[in-house]
Formats: C-alpha cells, sequence, structure tokens
C-alpha cells in the first residue's frame, strides 16, 4: 500500500507550484481581467519560485512507487526547462498585447505544458512518460493556434495537432509491446528483459522503434521532420521559441533514459546503424534546406531539425560522455534558440505575413541592440568560438570521437561548417545591405528586447566559462548512468 | 443459462453489425453500433471482464457514439450511397478480403483455443474493478492525479479555441 510520503510531495513541489500558478493564472483571467498586465509577472514569479523549490527540497532519487526518478538530470532539466518558461513569458506580454490576444489562458497552457515537460524528463516508467507528453503536446496545440484571427496561426495549430496525435499514436503502440514483452511499465524492467533474452527481440526491436519515432516527431528529427517548418512559421514567435527547445529537451532526455536503461549500444548491434543514418540525415537535410529558405522562422526551423541531429550523435555515444553532452548540449540550444526568436518576435510588422530575412535589410544600424543580440545568437548556433554553441558542438563531437565514432563526428563538423552560410548570411543582410526605402516599421518594445540581450548574455559568459556547466552537467549524468 | 445468453447476445451483435454497415441512414447506422456495442459488453461481462464491459459501454456507447452522432446531425447527412452501389470491382474485392480476413480471424481462434475450461479465461480477480482500482490509487497514484492536469489543460485548450469573440 502506498500512501504518498512527504518526500514523494517535496520531489515534485516545483510542479505543484506550477499547477498552482496556472490554476490562478485562469482566476485572474475570469475574474480580475483588469489586472492583465500581472499575467506576465505571476508567471515569471512561478518560475522562479519552482527552481527554488528544486534547490531547497533534496533530491530524492526513485519516488512515487518507481514512476519517477527526481535525480540530478531532472534537477538540471527542470532548470532549463524553467528558464525558458521564464524567457518566454518575459516576451509574451508585450507580443501578446501588440496582436490583441493578451489572456490568461496563454500563460496558465504555457505552465501546464511546462509540468508536462518537467514529468516527462524525469520518468522512469512508460506511462508517466507517455502522460507527461500529452500533457507537453495538448496545451502546445492551443498555444500554436492561439492567434485565432490568423490563418496561418491555426494552420499551425492544426498540423502540429494531427502530427502531434500521430507521434502519440506510436508511442503508445510501441511501449504496449514493450509492455508486452516485459510485463512491466518500468523502463528498468524492460531493460532487464533485453538484458535476460541476451539483445533486442524481435517484438521489443518494432516496440523501440515506433517509441524512437514518437520521440522523434517531438524532435522534428529525420524522417518525422516534415511538420516543424509550417508549425515554426504559423505559430505566434514566444510559443515557437518555447516549442523549439522544451518539447525537444524533454524528449532527448526521455530518449536517453530509454537508451540507457535498455543498454542498447552494447546489446542492439543495429541500433548504432539506425540511429546514426537518422542523426547524418536529420543535420545534412537540416542544414541544406535552410540554405534557400527566405522566412527566418522557417530558416530556424530547419536548422533545429540539424541541431538534433547533432544532439542525436550524443544520444548514440550514451554513457557519462554522451549523457553529459546531451545535457550541455540542450542548455546551449536552449538559450541560443530563445535568443534568437525573441529578436524575431520584436522585428516583427505583422503576425500573418511572412518574416523575410531580407527584411532585416540595414537593422545593424537601426536596430543595433536587438540586431547584436541576434548576431551573437545566429553565431552560436554555427558553431564558433567562443560562444556557447562552439562549446556544445565540441562536447559533443568530443564525446563521439572518444568512443569511436570518428565517422559521425566528422559529418558533424562538416555540417557545422555547412550551417555557418546561412547563420552568416542573415548576419550580412543586417549590416552590409541599406535599409530599404519602405522600410517595415517594427514594434519597440523593452520587454521582448531585454530577454535577446539576457539570453544573448547567457551565450557569451557561458561560452568564455562553460565550466560550471559542464561540472553540473557531469555531476548529474552519474544519476542517471550506473 | 450462460450459453442461452451469450447466443442472444451474438446474434444480436451480429444482425446490428450488418444493420451499421447496410442501412442508408447515418443515424441508423450509428444507433445499431450502439446496440452492438452493448451486446459486446454483454459478451465481455460473460466473459468475468466487469470493468470492459462497464467501459465499453461508458466510452464507445455513450461518449464517443454520442460524438458521432451530433457530427453526422451537424453536417445534416440524410442519406448515404448503398452498400457497393456503382463500384462493383470494389464492391467484389472488398468482399473477398473481408470475408478472407473472417477466415482467417476464425482459424487463429480454433488454433488458440485450448481444448478444455476455454470458455472463462483469467483468474477470478483479473478483468474486475477491484485490481485496476487498487493499481489507480496505490502504485500509479501519481499518474491517476496527473490526469486531471491533462484534463484541465485540454478543457481550457478547446474552451479557448472554440469560444466566440465578444
Amino acid at each position: 500500500m502506498l500512501i504518498p510520503s512527504p518526500t514523494d510531495l517535496s520531489s515534485i513541489a516545483p510542479e505543484i507550484v506550477l499547477a498552482v500558478a496556472a490554476g490562478v493564472l485562469l482566476l485572474v483571467e475570469a475574474f480580475l481581467p483588469g489586472l492583465r498586465r500581472l499575467l506576465a509577472p505571476i508567471t515569471i514569479v512561478a518560475s522562479l519560485i519552482a527552481a527554488w523549490a528544486r534547490f531547497h527540497f533534496p533530491l530524492p532519487g526513485v519516488v512515487w512507487g518507481g514512476l519517477l526518478s527526481i535525480d540530478r538530470v531532472a534537477a538540471f532539466v527542470d532548470l532549463y526547462i524553467l528558464a525558458a518558461v521564464l524567457l518566454t513569458a518575459w516576451m509574451s506580454g508585450a507580443f501578446l498585447r501588440r496582436n490583441d490576444v493578451d489572456r490568461g489562458e496563454f500563460y496558465s497552457l504555457l505552465l501546464l505544458a511546462a509540468i508536462g515537460a518537467m514529468v516527462m524528463a524525469a520518468s522512469v516508467d512508460a506511462l508517466t512518460l507517455f502522460l507527461g507528453l500529452e500533457l507537453l503536446s495538448i496545451p502546445l496545440y492551443v498555444l500554436n493556434g492561439f492567434l485565432r484571427g490568423h490563418a496561418i496561426s491555426i494552420e499551425a495549430g492544426l498540423k502540429y495537432f494531427v502530427v502531434g496525435a500521430f507521434a502519440s499514436a506510436f508511442l503508445v503502440y510501441g511501449f504496449a509491446l514493450m509492455y508486452g514483452m516485459a510485463g512491466s511499465t518500468r523502463l528498468e524492467a524492460m531493460g532487464q528483459t533485453v538484458l535476460d533474452g541476451g539483445g533486442l527481440s524481435p517484438v521489443m526491436a518494432i516496440g523501440l522503434a515506433m517509441v524512437v519515432g514518437g520521440l522523434g516527431f517531438k524532435l522534428a528529427l529525420f524522417p518525422f521532420h516534415a511538420w516543424a517548418p509550417d508549425v515554426y512559421q504559423g505559430g505566434p514567435t514566444p510559443v515557437t521559441a518555447f516549442l523549439s527547445v522544451v518539447p525537444k529537451g524533454a524528449a532527448l532526455v526521455a530518449l536517453l533514459r530509454v537508451v540507457d536503461g535498455l543498454d542498447l549500444l552494447r546489446l542492439s548491434p543495429h541500433w548504432v546503424t539506425a540511429a546514426g543514418i537518422i542523426a547524418v540525415a536529420s543535420m545534412t537535410l537540416g542544414n541544406i534546406v535552410a540554405i534557400v529558405q527566405r522566412d527566418i522562422k522557417r530558416m530556424l526551423a530547419y536548422s533545429g531539425i540539424a541541431h538534433m541531429g547533432y544532439a542525436m550523435v550524443a544520444i548514440i555515444v550514451a554513457g557519462i560522455d554522451g549523457g553529459s553532452a546531451v545535457l550541455v548540449y540542450l542548455a546551449a540550444y536552449t538559450l541560443m534558440n530563445v535568443g534568437a526568436f525573441a529578436v524575431v518576435a520584436l522585428l516583427s510588422e505583422r503576425e500573418d505575413e511572412p518574416h523575410l530575412i531580407s527584411e532585416l535589410a540595414g537593422l545593424g544600424w537601426t536596430r543595433p541592440i536587438a540586431a547584436f543580440a541576434l548576431t551573437l545568437c545566429l553565431v552560436s548556433l554555427a558553431g564558433v568560438p567562443p560562444l556557447i554553441g562552439f562549446t556544445g558542438k565540441f562536447v559533443v563531437f568530443r564525446a563521439a570521437v572518444n568512443h569511436g565514432f570518428v565517422w559521425l563526428a566528422v559529418l558533424g563538423v562538416i555540417n557545422s561548417l555547412i550551417s555557418a552560410f546561412y547563420y552568416l548570411r542573415v548576419v550580412y543582410v543586417m549590416y552590409m545591405q541599406p535599409l530599404p526605402r519602405r522600410a517595415p516599421v517594427f514594434p519597440s518594445e523593452r520587454s521582448v528586447a531585454a530577454v535577446a540581450v539576457v539570453a544573448a548574455l547567457g551565450v557569451v559568459l557561458l561560452g568564455v566559462f562553460p565550466m560550471p556547466i559542464l561540472e553540473a552537467a557531469h555531476r548529474a549524468i552519474l544519476d542517471l548512468v550506473r | 443459462m450462460v450459453p442461452v445468453v451469450f447466443a442472444l447476445a451474438a446474434v444480436v451483435a451480429v444482425v446490428f453489425a450488418i444493420v451499421t454497415i447496410a442501412h442508408s441512414s447515418p443515424v441508423i447506422n450509428v444507433l445499431s453500433l450502439v446496440v452492438v456495442f452493448f451486446a459486446m459488453a454483454a459478451i465481455f461481462a460473460l466473459l468475468g471482464m466487469d470493468f470492459l464491459a462497464a467501459i465499453q459501454i461508458i466510452v464507445y456507447s455513450g461518449a464517443i457514439l454520442v460524438l458521432f452522432l451530433f457530427v453526422i446531425m451537424l453536417l445534416n447527412i440524410r442519406s448515404v450511397e448503398r452498400l457497393g452501389s456503382g463500384r462493383r470491382v470494389q464492391a467484389l474485392l472488398g468482399t473477398v478480403v473481408a470475408v478472407g480476413i473472417g477466415a482467417a480471424a476464425l482459424t487463429a481462434v480454433s488454433l488458440l483455443t485450448p481444448t478444455s475450461g476455454a470458455v472463462y479465461p483469467g483468474s477470478l480477480e483479473t478483468g474486475t474493478v477491484v485490481p485496476i482500482g487498487r493499481a489507480l490509487l496505490t502504485t500509479h497514484l501519481f499518474a491517476f492525479e496527473f490526469i486531471t492536469l491533462l484534463l484541465v489543460a485540454a478543457i481550457v485548450g478547446a474552451v479557448y479555441l472554440a469560444r466566440r469573440d465578444p
């Protein structure tokens, strides 16, 4: 008989804080619509309290009868999910007011999605993993279609919904097959079944392939990537920023737990081939198609596909080196992407029109701060030292080389070189091309610019002083890999 | 007693399944499907699967079919094309495939069914609400409570997307 112990409850204190805040936001929207200005600050305060709670209470490891593992990996991921929530909420206020949809539901759904991501990243059980994925996805379907007046936003929401339903079905079917073989929903028990069988049985392999496919949809990995450009382009830009980092982070950590729990590297020779093809195809396709994009949000979507390809390399390496590389890469990717999307949110005239790269011409001189922040984020995405993007790629490729996956590292580096072209082209347009005669009028909102500056500062500071984050990731991963 | 109830339920299920696909009125199709689900629930109950029987009625007959009915009434469909009308080749192919699947299923069942005591599988407790309720409130308590957040998110999202602009 299991009654929730104080440890069980304190281990999910951050989730409880966010859930309460989500309720408060709905109540404010319903009964005190005059206080709408406070919606974003409430969300920010809630994410700060949740982050404090994560550090204040001890990390007990496996809790709730083996459903969740609140370890240092979970804490690491929670922290960057909360950072993404904070930055997204901060830039959302001005953005939503400009589009006349400043409503409590937005922030409430944002917090619920964050809870889903946190639970997903902490899950060591197929059931909670699936539920976390659902709580992450359902609010995002709505958030993508939040600009109800714009057909492009509704299209994004609908597309993400249809694809997301597919992904969930894949994941559930895969877990059902694995549950059928293992007789338990625990990832550990599934791993034990694989170990006892001396390798993956066919049913287990099909189940695993479907689970990887389901998570691959969320990660926008090739060949599950087709939704990403349309959804990125159509969704409200703060949502795109959130969408481009939080589900990917949660899904990557979930994948890490599955791969590590099943010890695929040792027990299944085909895993490396299959995952390697996915990684290389994602990188190559993302980078090459990104070159021809004219819309900056679509370009960042393809860049995201490529970046998940790099992260997949770290997943393949697995173990302590690969695991900590995944965590470092995630932190780096979060900062760079949120910063870039914050500038895109700032430099857009109308949400239902494409965000053309050519419209950014001359902005280096008229909007120096925003343009410089975007430059830093893009250069970091390209992987130029001494920025955080370089650190992320360095640890991933170093892990790959040290563990004998030289071919993956070589292909990754070649891909990084290709990617530099389209990232730097945006910088070129901003600084080297003249302001067009009828320049688009962009709003000047301090909060959105502040988010971009904070993210860019993070990109620089963590790039120059990477040791704290490297050590934190290393210590965290020791909890996961035994 | 049990064979009589089973036969009754089976005959009702098959007859109404045929009505479901053969009748030209969509409303009657859906209502016959309700009857099929009730008959199947009876068969589940005979097998000792109380929980499955209850879920069959609550979820399928209750929620999903009401949804079907709403869609049909909203779209105001009065009649559909009769079965196999116009497309002879497709009708023939469909019949062949359906008969083939049916034959395969029957063969599989006859191969799988053990010779003795095959009618009531499972122990006394599996399939009833007792183990399910126990699992929900003990080992899976977190997942059970967590679903409330999922429902809140779904309701808030649906209301936001569907609301009429003031």
